[in-house]
C-alpha cells in the first residue's frame, strides 16, 4: 500500500496550485510534502479516536482523495512559472540541501534519538493500536504531551510496511530538506529577494548558535524535524494570509491561506504545544507591530511589507478562530488544559503527584507571572549554558567561560545571554532594521524569537519543567537568527544598490602591489564576516562528521545512505539488541494485540538500560511493564529504569501468581550463555507456556512466554475498617533499596463471624514519613489468596516484600479485599528505615597497604582496612562496586569516581574493622597520592570514602 | 693515540677538501665544508674490513684524508680558489643566524635525549664494548658486548673516553655536521641562499620524524653519512663523486639498510637529473660506482621496505617537484627523487623528511627570485574617493610568506622536539645548561639511572669492582631473570669485564654456574638488592683430553626440568672425603658456560635449566676440595639423559581460554575472569618468570592507554604465583579485564609480562560487548 502515500501529496499540489494560487514551481514544490504531513495527521489523529488505525488511515486518505478531486474539479491553477534563480542561489540550495542530508542521516546512524527510549515504543504501541497515546511503560499514565510526530511515523509504516526505526531516519530526512526549502521559497516569496531569503534561511539552519546547538542543522533528534516542518509551514500560511510578497496573492488566495493555516495551526497542537502557544503569540505581536508600523510610516512601497489592512486582519481573526476549536480537540494537552478547565473534566490534584508521576505525564502547572520575574533556572550542563561557538578554535575561544553553578539568573545576564550568540546581541540591529522597513517575514521570526526570549522569564512552569528553559531559548535563537540574516539582507541590498560600480581594482608595480577596495568590497567583506561568524559552530559539526566518517571510511553506510534496521540496532550497543532479539520482536508482531503486556527480565543498572525494551516494544508493540516511577531525587529527564516491587517479587520467586497483579500477556526473557537456569525453573509453571524460543549468536537464549492467568482486579478501597486485625510484620533482615524477600505478617480475625475471603487480595504500601510520598498503584504487590478465618483465629501469612527505593522512614500499611472493595487493615503499625545507603557512607577507611610494587599505571591489589563505626552491622555480600580514586593529596575531593569498578564482597560487624582486598589502577604519574575508595551500590547509591597516602613509585 | 686519531678526524673535516682537483687528466670539482669531510671521515672508519684490531692503523684514513684536504687546499690556493659556483648570492646575517638556531637545535635534541635516556642499544652494547676495547685493546671477547659488527662501539671504542660523553659529544657534532653539510649541499646547488636555509631546515624540523628528533648516537651517524652522501650528489662531477659516494654507501649498509637502498638508487640515479653538468662517460662512471658498492652490500642490506606514510606534505610535494622538474632545480629534483625512493625502500631513514626538503627548497628559489625583483617599499593604507586603498610593498609580501613557511615548516620538528626532549625534562626539574652539556655515564647513573632501574649504589659497586681483577658476578635480588642492562652498565663504568654471563646473538643469558648462585641468594636477599659477587667461581680450565673413567656415577632426572627453573639430579655417588663433584654443561654438544658447577649436597647436584633452546647434556667431574686450579677427574654423564629446553616454542603452544566472562559486561569496569593456560608439549615450562599479565584493547575509540593495556598481577585461582607447567597440564589465573569507559564491542588480548617487559601474546582473542556503566558521582 506504499503507493496510498502519493494521494496526500497529490492533494497538496493541488491545493498548492489551485487553492493557493501559486504560480512558482519551486514555491509550490515546497508546500507538497508539509501539506500533506500536516493534513494526513489532522485526519488521522481525528478518526483514530473512534477507529482503529487501518480505518483512520485509509479514512484519511479517502477523504484527501475526495477533496483532491473536488480541487482538481473546481479549483483553477494559474500558469506555472519557472523559479528564475540565480546560479550562485542555486549553488547554494544545492550545497545546503547535501549537507543537511549528509548531517541529518549521518546523525541518525551514528546516534539514536535522546528521547528515543519514550518515542520509539510509543510509535510501537501506536502502530499497534495503543491510543490515545498512554505512557509506554506506565498503561495508566495518560501522555499529556506531543505526539504528532509519532502519529505521523507511524501512519507512514503502516502504509509502507517499513518498519519503525527505518521509517524514522527517512522521514526527518525528509522533513528537514522540505523545511530548508520551504523556508527558502517562504522567505523569498515574501522578501522578494534571493539575497535575503538566502541569508534568512542560511542563517536559521546554520547560524542559530544557541548553547550546544549550530542549528536546524543540527537539531534533528525526537520530535524536531516535524515541529520545525509546521513551524515554517505556519508561518508561510499566516504570511500568506496577510498578502504582500512576490508575487501577489488574490483575495481567494489569502482566504484559502487563513483556511488552511488555521487546520495547520490547529493540528500543530498535537506535534508541539509550547510552538503552538509561540506562532500564534507571533502572529498577534507581528500583527500589531505592522499595523503599528503602517500607520506610521504610511508607505507600502517596500517589497517585503504586507499591506495589513483590516481585511487581512479580519483573515488573520478567521486563522485563529478555526485553529481553536481545533487545538482543543485535537488531543494532547491544550485538549487536557481545555477539558480540565473549562469543561472541568478529568481534574487531577497536580499537587499531590510525585514529580515522578509529573514527568512521565508531562503535567505542566503554570503560574504567570512567575515569583522570579525576567529570571530563568539555569541547569547544570555546558550545552545549555554557553553558546559552543566560544568553544570554536578562533578568537571567541577567548571569551569561554564555564558556567558554574545553577539557579535563576536575569534574562540579562551575561550567564544568559551567552547561551546566545550574534542573533540575540545583535536583536537590536535587527528590529531597528525590520520595524524601520515594515519587514513581514523578518518581524514575523524576530518576534516568535522575542516572544520565546522571554517566556520562560515570565511564565513559572512548575518544578519539571522550569528547568527546561533550553527549548525556550533555542526558539529564540531560531527566530532572531532568522531575522538577523533578513536585516542584514536588506541592509547590504540597499547598500549595493545605493553604491553603484566595481568591487575595486588593484595595481602591480616593481616595489608595491596597490589594491582599491571600492564600498561595495568592503560590504561583501562584512557580510561575509558576518556569515563567517554565524555559521562557526555548524562548520565545526559539519568538519566533524565529515572527519569521523573519512576516518572510518564509511562514507557510503555511515553518511549517505539508509541503513537496514537490523543492523543499525545491532551496531549501537547502547540499545543492547541483537538479531536474536530482533527476530523474537518480529515474531511477536505478527501475533500481538493491541493493548497487550508484557514483563522480562530487564537490566536496570542505568537509565540507558530501558534503551532495550524501548526498542523491543517499539518493533513488537507489546507493552513492556514492571518498571517503577523515577524516584524524586533523580534529575529530571531520568528513564523509569529502576524495576517496581511487583516484578521484582516475581522475579525473585517466580509465584506465576504475581504475575496476575501485574496484568501481563507475555513473558520475555533474555538469558546469556551459561545462564539458563531461569528459564529451566520457568519450565512448567501454572499458567506460562513457551510461545517462541530462540538462539543468540553468542549462544546465549530468549524464551516467549504465553501468560494465560486472569488478571486480578482490585476493588477501591472502602473506609470500612476490616474485621482482620494486624498482629505483627517480620520484614527480612538488611534491607536494601529496590531489593525483595519474604515478609511474615500474622494476622488476627477479630470479627464475630467466619471470615471467607474468594478470589481475594493482599497487598502493602509505603508511606514515606518525610514526605508523606505512598506507594503508586502500578508498584503495589498484588498477593492473591483465598482466606478462611474462623473468629478470634491468627494466621501467619508470607507475602514477597520488596524494600523502597528511596532512604527514610516508612510506615507499612497492609489492605486486603477483591474485586468489591479492599480494607486497610487495622492494628500494629510496622515502621522501619531503609539506610542502607548512609550506613555505607558512614564507613572509614583506616589504612591502606600493598603487597604488589606501586609503579604508575598498574592494577594492583590494595588491602583496605575498613572500620564500620556504627552500632549496626553493614553487609553488602552482593551488588556492590569499589573503585579507587587517585587523588593528588593537594586537590579538593572528588565528584566523580573516574576509575574502574570491581565487584566485592563485605560484611563489616558494628563498631569492627575488617580488611578488603580492592584492585586499583595506578595513576600514570609517579609521586604521593590519596587513594580513595568509592562504594557503589547496584541499586545507586555511592560513598566515597577518603582514603590514605601512598608513594608511586616512578 | 685516541685523541690523535681524534684531532687529525677534525683536521680532516675541517680541511676535508676545497676548489677543484685535477687527478688523471680530470678535473673534479670537491666539496669544502666541515659535514661532507666528516662523513668521509666516518665512512672511512666504517668501512668493512675495518677492524678495532687494526686501530693502531686506524688514524691512517683520517691522516690521508687530511693530506688529501691540504693538497687540495694548496692546489686550490694556487690555482686562486676558484672555489663554489659564483651564481650563488652571498649569505646574510639573519641567515647565519638561523643556520647556528638550526644547529643549537640539533645539538639540543640529541644531547638532550640522551642526557635523558641513553637508550638499550648504548647501555647494553655501545657502552660496554668501548669500554672493554678502552681497556685490554679488545672486544670481542666480551660477554656483553654486541660484536665487531656494532657501528658505533667501534667508533666509541676507537676514541675512548667516557663512552656516554663520547657518544652524546659525537652525535651532537654528527648532527651539526649533517646540518652544515646538507646546508653547504643545497648552497651550491641552488642560486638563493634562502632555498637552502629553507630547506635544511625543513629536513631538520619539517615533520615529526625528522633528523632533528635523533635520540642515539646510531642514528647521527646515519644522517651525517646520509647528508655527505646528499651533499655530494647535488655538487659532485667527475668519478672522483662517484667514487666517494660509494664509500658512503658501503659505510651506510650496515647502519640503515633502508637509507643505503634508497640513497644508493638515488646516487645511481642522480647524474641523468636535469642540471647536471658532466659530460656522458662521467655520469656513466657516477652512476655505475655507487650502484656498485649497493650490489657488493647486499649481503648486508635485507629486503627494504617501503617508508611511505599520508601527510599533508604531499599536496606540496608534487606541485613542487613538477617546478623543480621545469626549472631545473637540482637540489630540489635529488631530494624529490630521494623522497620517493624512501617512499619505496627506505623505511627508517624518515617519511617526508627529504619531499619537506624539496618543497620548501623550490619555495626557498621562488622566494629569492622575488626578493630580488622587487624594490623596497612602504605600507599604506587610506581612503581615497571611490574606496579603501592599500598599498603593500612587495618585499614585506615575501618577507610574509618566508616567515609562514618557516613557522609551518618547522613546527613539526621542534613540537617533537619539545616533546621528547624540553617537556620530559622540565618534568624531571633539568634545566637548559645541564640538558646542552655531555654527562659522563658515571653521573647520568647517579643522577637519572632510575629510569632504568640504575641508581647510586652501582655506581659505587662499578668503583668496588674496578679495584679488583679477578672474576665478578653481579645480581639482582628477588627478581624471576636476572636484567642485563645493571651488569653491563657496572662493567663499563668499572671498565672490566664481568664474569657468568654466555653471549646470545640476540641478548645473554647467565651461564648454569652463574645461576646457580643467583638462586640460592635469591631468597635471602631483600627485593631489588643489586650484589656484587666477587671471586664466585672455581677458575678452572676444562682439560677435555682425559676419557671418562667408568666410575659407577648414576645420575638421573628428579622432578621437572623447566628453563628458567633448578632441576635437581639425583646422584648415586658421593664424593670421597677432600674430594668435591661437579660438572660442566655442553649444549647441542658445544661447551656452554666458563665455569664449572660445584658445591652440591647429599647426593643431589642442582642444574640451573638454560632459557637458551637446545639439548643439554651434563659432564661429570671430581676433584680435591679447595684446589681451584685442579683439572679434576672425569666422571662421565653418569647415565643422565639429555635435556631438551625450548621455552619459546613450548610458551608459543600454550592453549588458552577464559571462562566467567559473559558476552556483555559493564564499561569502565573491571570484570573478573579465569584464564585457563593448558600446556600442550611434552616439555614442562615455568610460568613463575612472568610476573604480570595484561590486556591489549581493540576496538572504534579505544584510547591509547586502553589499548596498551595495564600490568596486573599474575596469579592463580589460589591466590599463588604461578610455577612450572607440566606437560599436558593446566593452570587456572585469576584475570581482571578493564573494560573501556564507552559502550562498544571490543577485542582484547591477553599477553604474559615479565620482569623485564617481554610480552608473550597468548593465543585467544576475547570478544566482548559493554553495556554503559554509570560513573559514580557524589551524592548529596
Amino acid at each position: 500500500m506504499a503507493w496510498l502515500l502519493v494521494l496526500p501529496l497529490v492533494l497538496a499540489w493541488l491545493v498548492a496550485r489551485r487553492l493557493l494560487g501559486e504560480r512558482d514551481t519551486l514555491a509550490a514544490a515546497s508546500l507538497v510534502l508539509p501539506l500533506g504531513v500536516t493534513l494526513t495527521l489532522l485526519g488521522v489523529n481525528g478518526i483514530y479516536r473512534v477507529a482503529d488505525l487501518p480505518q483512520a488511515v485509509l479514512g484519511t486518505l479517502a477523504v484527501l482523495t475526495l477533496l483532491a478531486g473536488l480541487v482538481a474539479v473546481l479549483g483553477q491553477a494559474p500558469t506555472l512559472r519557472r523559479p528564475g534563480l540565480h546560479p550562485a542561489t542555486v549553488t547554494f540550495l544545492v550545497l545546503a540541501g547535501l549537507a543537511i542530508y549528509l548531517y541529518t542521516n549521518s546523525q541518525q546512524i551514528a546516534n539514536p534519538d535522546d528521547d528515543y527510549w519514550i518515542h520509539m515504543p510509543l510509535q510501537g504501541l501506536m502502530l499497534h493500536g495503543g491510543f490515545p497515546p498512554t505512557n509506554p511503560f506506565f498503561s495508566d499514565v495518560p501522555m499529556n504531551g506531543h505526539y504528532g510526530r509519532n502519529l505521523t511515523l507511524v501512519t507512514v509504516a503502516w502504509l509502507s510496511g517499513l518498519d519503525l526505526p527505518f521509517v524514522q531516519v527517512l522521514m526527518t530526512d525528509l522533513c528537514q530538506l522540505a523545511t530548508f526549502l520551504l523556508l527558502f521559497t517562504t522567505l523569498r516569496r515574501q522578501t522578494g529577494s534571493q539575497l535575503q531569503a538566502v541569508l534568512g534561511t542560511a542563517f536559521v539552519f546554520f547560524g542559530i548558535n544557541v548553547g550546544g546547538r549550530g542549528g536546524l542543522l543540527d537539531t534533528v533528534q525526537n520530535n524536531n524535524a516535524v515541529v520545525h516542518l509546521g513551524l515554517v509551514l505556519n508561518m508561510h500560511l499566516i504570511l500568506r494570509t496577510w498578502g504582500g510578497g512576490e508575487p501577489e496573492s488574490g483575495l481567494a488566495g489569502r482566504v484559502w491561506s487563513a483556511v488552511l493555516g488555521g487546520l495547520v495551526l490547529g493540528g500543530y497542537a498535537i506535534v508541539y504545544e509550547t510552538h503552538f502557544g509561540l506562532v500564534i503569540l507571533a502572529t498577534l505581536g507581528t500583527a500589531a507591530i505592522l499595523v503599528a508600523s503602517r500607520l506610521w510610516a504610511r508607505t507600502g512601497e517596500v517589497a517585503s511589507r504586507a499591506p495589513l489592512d483590516g481585511r487581512a486582519l479580519l483573515l488573520t481573526g478567521l486563522l485563529l478562530v478555526l485553529a481553536t476549536p481545533l487545538a482543543v480537540t485535537q488531543g494532547g494537552p491544550l485538549t487536557e488544559l481545555f477539558q480540565r478547565k473549562v469543561l472541568g473534566r478529568g481534574e487531577v490534584d497536580v499537587a499531590a503527584l510525585s514529580k515522578g508521576m509529573l514527568n512521565q505525564a508531562q503535567f505542566v502547572k503554570i503560574q504567570v507571572p512567575k515569583e522570579n520575574l525576567f529570571q530563568i533556572r539555569l541547569e547544570h550542563g555546558e550545552y545549555q549554558r554557553i553558546s559552543f561557538v566560544y568553544r570554536t578554535r578562533t578568537f571567541l575561544r577567548r571569551f569561554y567561560t564555564p558556567s558554574p553553578g545553577r539557579g535563576y539568573r536575569p534574562v540579562w545576564s551575561w550567564d544568559v545571554l551567552k547561551i546566545h550568540w550574534l542573533p540575540l546581541l545583535a536583536a537590536p540591529f535587527s528590529a531597528w532594521v525590520l520595524v524601520r522597513r515594515g519587514h513581514a517575514s523578518g518581524l514575523y521570526l524576530g518576534v516568535f524569537g522575542v516572544i520565546a526570549f522571554l517566556t520562560p522569564a515570565l511564565v513559572d512552569f512548575g518544578p519539571i519543567y522550569e528547568s527546561e528553559y533550553f527549548r525556550w531559548q533555542f526558539a529564540a535563537g531560531l527566530g532572531l537568527a532568522g531575522a538577523l540574516g533578513l536585516a542584514s539582507g536588506a541592509v547590504f541590498e540597499d547598500f549595493w544598490r545605493s553604491h553603484p560600480g566595481r568591487l575595486g581594482s588593484w595595481q602591480a608595480e616593481p616595489d608595491r602591489i596597490t589594491v582599491l577596495l571600492a564600498p561595495r568590497a568592503l560590504a561583501v567583506a562584512a557580510l561575509v564576516g558576518l556569515v563567517w561568524l554565524e555559521t562557526l559552530t555548524c562548520s565545526h559539526f559539519l568538519w566533524e562528521r565529515v572527519e569521523s566518517l573519512s576516518a572510518r571510511g564509511q562514507w557510503l553506510r555511515g553518511g549517505w545512505f539508509l541503513p537496514e534496521t537490523r543492523s543499525w540496532l545491532a551496531r549501537h550497543t547502547v540499545l543492547d539488541f541483537h538479531p536474536a532479539d530482533w527476530e523474537v520482536a518480529r515474531w511477536l508482531e505478527k501475533r500481538v494485540e493491541p493493548g497487550q503486556r508484557m514483563l522480562m527480565n530487564f537490566r536496570e543498572e542505568s537509565n540507558f538500560s530501558i534503551l532495550f525494551e524501548s526498542t523491543f516494544s517499539g518493533l513488537s508493540g507489546a507493552r513492556s511493564v514492571g518498571h517503577a516511577l523515577p524516584l524524586d531525587d533523580e534529575p529530571v529527564g531520568t528513564t523509569p529504569f529502576h524495576m517496581a516491587p511487583p516484578a521484582r517479587a516475581f522475579w525473585n520467586s517466580l509465584e506465576p501468581s504475581l504475575l496476575r497483579g501485574l496484568g501481563v500477556d507475555w513473558l520475555f526473557l533474555r538469558q546469556d550463555q551459561g545462564e539458563e537456569d531461569l528459564s529451566l525453573r520457568l519450565a512448567g509453571l501454572p499458567g506460562l507456556r513457551l510461545a517462541h524460543r530462540t538462539r543468540d549468536e553468542r549462544g546465549g537464549g530468549r524464551w516467549l512466554y504465553r501468560v494465560d492467568l486472569p488478571p486480578l482486579p482490585v476493588g477501591p478501597l472502602v473506609a470500612e475498617v476490616s474485621p482482620v486485625r494486624l498482629m505483627e510484620i517480620r520484614l527480612p533482615g538488611n534491607l536494601r533499596n529496590g531489593r525483595g524477600g519474604r515478609a511474615q505478617v500474622v494476622l488476627r480475625h477479630d470479627g464475630a463471624q467466619p471470615l471467607s475471603l474468594r478470589k481475594g487480595v493482599l497487598f502493602y504500601e509505603t508511606v514515606r514519613q518525610e514526605t508523606g510520598k505512598r506507594t503508586a498503584e502500578v508498584e503495589r504487590v498484588l498477593q492473591p489468596l483465598d482466606l478462611e478465618l474462623a473468629p478470634g483465629e491468627v494466621r501467619t501469612l508470607e507475602v514477597p516484600f520488596v524494600a523502597p527505593h528511596e532512604d527514610g522512614t516508612y510506615a507499612l500499611e497492609f489492605f486486603l479485599g477483591d474485586s468489591r472493595k479492599v480494607h486497610r487493615l487495622a492494628g500494629t503499625a510496622r515502621g522501619f528505615t531503609m539506610d542502607f545507603r548512609p550506613r555505607m557512607r558512614a564507613l572509614q577507611v583506616r589504612s591502606c597497604e600493598s603487597s604488589d610494587a606501586l609503579k604508575p599505571g598498574r592494577l594492583v591489589r590494595l588491602r583496605f582496612t575498613v572500620e564500620n563505626p556504627l552500632n549496626r552491622d553493614f553487609i553488602a555480600r552482593d551488588g556492590l562496586l569499589a573503585a579507587v580514586v587517585a587523588v593528588r593529596p593537594q586537590d579538593p575531593p572528588p565528584s566523580l569516581a573516574v576509575a574502574p569498578l570491581a565487584p566485592l564482597g563485605m560484611e563489616v560487624p558494628a563498631r569492627s574493622k575488617v580488611e578488603l582486598e580492592v584492585f586499583a589502577r595506578l595513576p600514570e604519574q609517579p609521586g604521593t597520592w590519596r587513594l580513595d575508595l568509592v562504594l557503589a551500590l547496584a541499586e545507586g547509591g555511592t560513598a566515597f570514602l577518603p582514603g590514605v597516602e601512598l608513594e608511586i613509585e616512578p | 693515540m685516541n685523541h690523535g686519531v681524534l684531532w687529525a678526524w677534525i683536521l680532516a673535516a675541517i680541511l676535508g677538501g676545497g676548489g677543484l682537483v685535477t687527478l688523471w687528466g680530470g678535473t673534479h670539482r670537491w666539496v669544502s665544508g666541515l659535514g661532507l669531510g666528516s662523513a668521509l671521515v666516518l665512512a672511512a672508519f666504517l668501512l668493512p674490513g675495518f677492524s678495532l684490531d687494526l686501530a693502531r692503523l686506524a688514524w691512517g684514513a683520517p691522516a690521508a684524508l687530511a693530506l688529501l684536504g691540504l693538497g687540495t687546499l694548496g692546489a686550490a690556493w694556487r690555482s686562486g680558489w676558484p672555489g663554489p659556483r659564483l651564481a650563488s648570492r652571498p649569505l646574510g646575517l639573519g641567515s647565519r643566524l638561523f643556520v647556528l638556531l638550526l644547529a643549537g637545535g640539533a645539538w639540543l635534541a640529541v644531547v638532550g635525549a640522551m642526557h635523558l635516556d641513553p637508550g638499550t642499544p648504548f647501555l647494553l652494547e655501545h657502552a660496554p664494548m668501548a669500554s672493554q676495547y678502552g681497556t685490554l685493546g679488545d672486544s670481542a671477547s666480551h660477554p656483553l658486548g654486541g660484536g665487531s659488527a656494532s657501528l658505533p662501539a667501534r667508533l666509541l671504542g676507537v676514541l675512548g673516553g667516557d663512552p656516554l660523553f663520547s657518544a652524546q659529544v659525537l652525535a651532537g657534532l654528527f648532527q651539526v655536521l649533517t646540518l652544515l653539510a646538507l646546508f653547504t649541499g643545497l648552497r651550491h646547488a641552488s642560486v638563493h641562499p634562502l632555498a637552502a636555509l629553507l630547506g635544511v631546515g625543513a629536513m631538520l624540523a619539517g615533520t615529526p620524524a625528522s633528523w632533528l628528533v635523533t635520540t642515539s648516537l646510531e642514528q647521527a651517524m646515519t644522517h651525517l653519512l646520509g647528508a655527505g652522501l646528499l651533499a655530494l650528489l647535488m655538487l659532485g662531477s667527475g668519478w672522483l663523486a662517484g667514487l666517494l659516494a660509494a664509500g658512503l654507501i658501503l659505510a651506510l649498509a650496515p647502519l640503515d639498510a633502508g637509507a643505503a637502498w634508497s640513497l644508493g638508487l638515488l646516487a645511481g640515479l642522480a647524474p641523468w637529473l636535469p642540471g647536471g653538468e658532466s659530460s656522458r662517460r662521467q655520469r656513466w662512471i657516477q652512476s655505475v660506482l655507487p650502484l656498485a658498492a649497493l650490489g657488493s652490500a647486499l649481503g648486508t642490506l635485507g629486503f627494504p621496505r617501503p617508508g611511505f606514510e599520508w601527510s599533508w606534505w604531499i599536496v606540496l610535494f608534487l606541485p613542487a617537484l613538477g617546478l623543480a622538474w621545469r626549472r631545473k632545480v637540482r637540489a630540489a629534483l635529488l631530494l624529490g627523487g630521494g623522497e620517493i625512493l624512501v617512499a619505496l625502500l627506505g623505511e627508517g631513514l624518515g617519511a617526508w623528511v627529504l619531499g619537506a626538503g624539496c618543497v620548501l627548497t623550490v619555495a626557498g628559489e621562488l622566494l629569492g627570485e622575488a626578493w630580488e625583483k622587487a624594490r623596497p617599499g612602504h605600507w599604506r593604507l587610506g581612503w581615497e574617493s571611490g574606496g579603501l586603498r592599500l598599498e603593500a610593498p612587495r618585499r614585506s609580501g615575501v618577507v610574509l610568506v618566508l616567515l609562514w613557511l618557516v613557522v609551518v615548516g618547522l613546527e613539526p620538528g621542534e613540537a617533537a622536539m619539545n616533546r621528547q626532549v624540553l617537556l620530559a625534562a622540565h618534568k624531571l626539574h633539568l634545566g637548559l645548561p645541564e640538558l646542552l652539556r655531555p654527562i659522563p655515564l658515571e653521573a647520568w647513573v647517579e643522577s637519572r639511572g632510575s629510569v632504568r632501574g640504575l641508581g647510586p649504589q652501582d655506581a659505587v659497586l662499578a668503583r668496588t669492582l674496578a679495584d679488583r681483577a679477578t672474576p665478578a658476578l653481579v645480581l639482582t635480588s628477588g627478581i624471576q631473570t636476572e636484567p642485563l642492562l645493571p651488569s653491563a652498565v657496572i662493567a663499563t663504568l668499572a671498565r672490566r669485564p664481568l664474569s657468568g654471563w654466555i653471549r646470545l646473538p640476540d641478548g645473554a643469558e647467565l651461564e648454569p654456574a652463574a645461576e646457580l648462585i643467583r638462586s640460592q641468594v635469591r631468597e635471602r636477599a631483600p627485593r631489588g638488592e643489586r650484589l656484587l659477587m666477587l671471586e664466585p667461581f672455581p677458575d678452572i680450565q676444562p682439560s677435555g683430553t682425559r676419557p671418562a673413567a667408568p666410575t659407577g656415577l648414576q645420575a638421573r632426572w628428579e622432578g621437572p626440568a623447566a628453563p628458567g627453573r633448578i632441576a635437581p639430579i639425583h646422584l648415586s655417588l658421593l664424593p670421597p672425603p677432600g674430594q668435591t663433584l661437579g660438572y660442566r654443561v655442553f649444549r647441542n654438544g658445544q661447551p656452554w658456560g666458563r665455569f664449572p658447577v660445584e658445591g652440591f649436597e647429599e647426593g643431589v647436584a642442582l642444574f640451573p635449566v638454560p632459557r637458551t633452546p637446545g639439548s643439554y647434556t651434563l659432564e661429570f667431574h671430581q676433584r680435591p676440595a679447595g684446589d681451584p686450579g685442579g683439572p679434576g677427574v672425569p666422571l662421565g654423564d653418569g647415565g643422565l639423559e639429555p635435556l631438551v629446553s625450548d621455552e619459546p616454542a613450548t610458551l608459543a603452544a600454550l592453549q588458552a581460554r577464559v571462562e566467567g566472562l559473559g558476552s556483555r559486561i559493564p564499561s569502565g569496569s573491571l570484570v573478573p575472569f579465569v584464564l585457563v593456560l593448558r600446556n600442550p608439549t611434552d616439555l614442562p615450562v615455568d610460568l613463575g618468570r612472568f610476573g604480570f599479565l595484561c590486556l591489549e584493547l581493540d576496538g572504534e575509540e579505544v584510547s591509547p592507554e586502553e589499548a596498551r593495556g595495564d600490568l596486573q598481577p599474575l596469579l592463580t585461582s589460589a591466590d599463588q604465583s604461578p610455577g612450572v607447567l607440566l606437560p599436558c597440564a593446566e593452570v587456572r589465573l585469576r584475570g581482571l579485564l578493564p573494560t573501556p569507559r564507552i559502550e562498544g564491542r571490543f577485542q582484547g588480548r591477553p599477553l604474559l609480562v615479565d620482569g623485564a617487559g617481554i610480552r608473550l601474546p597468548l593465543d585467544l582473542e576475547l570478544d566482548f560487548q559493554t553495556w554503559r556503566r554509570l560513573t559514580p558521582a557524589r551524592e548529596g
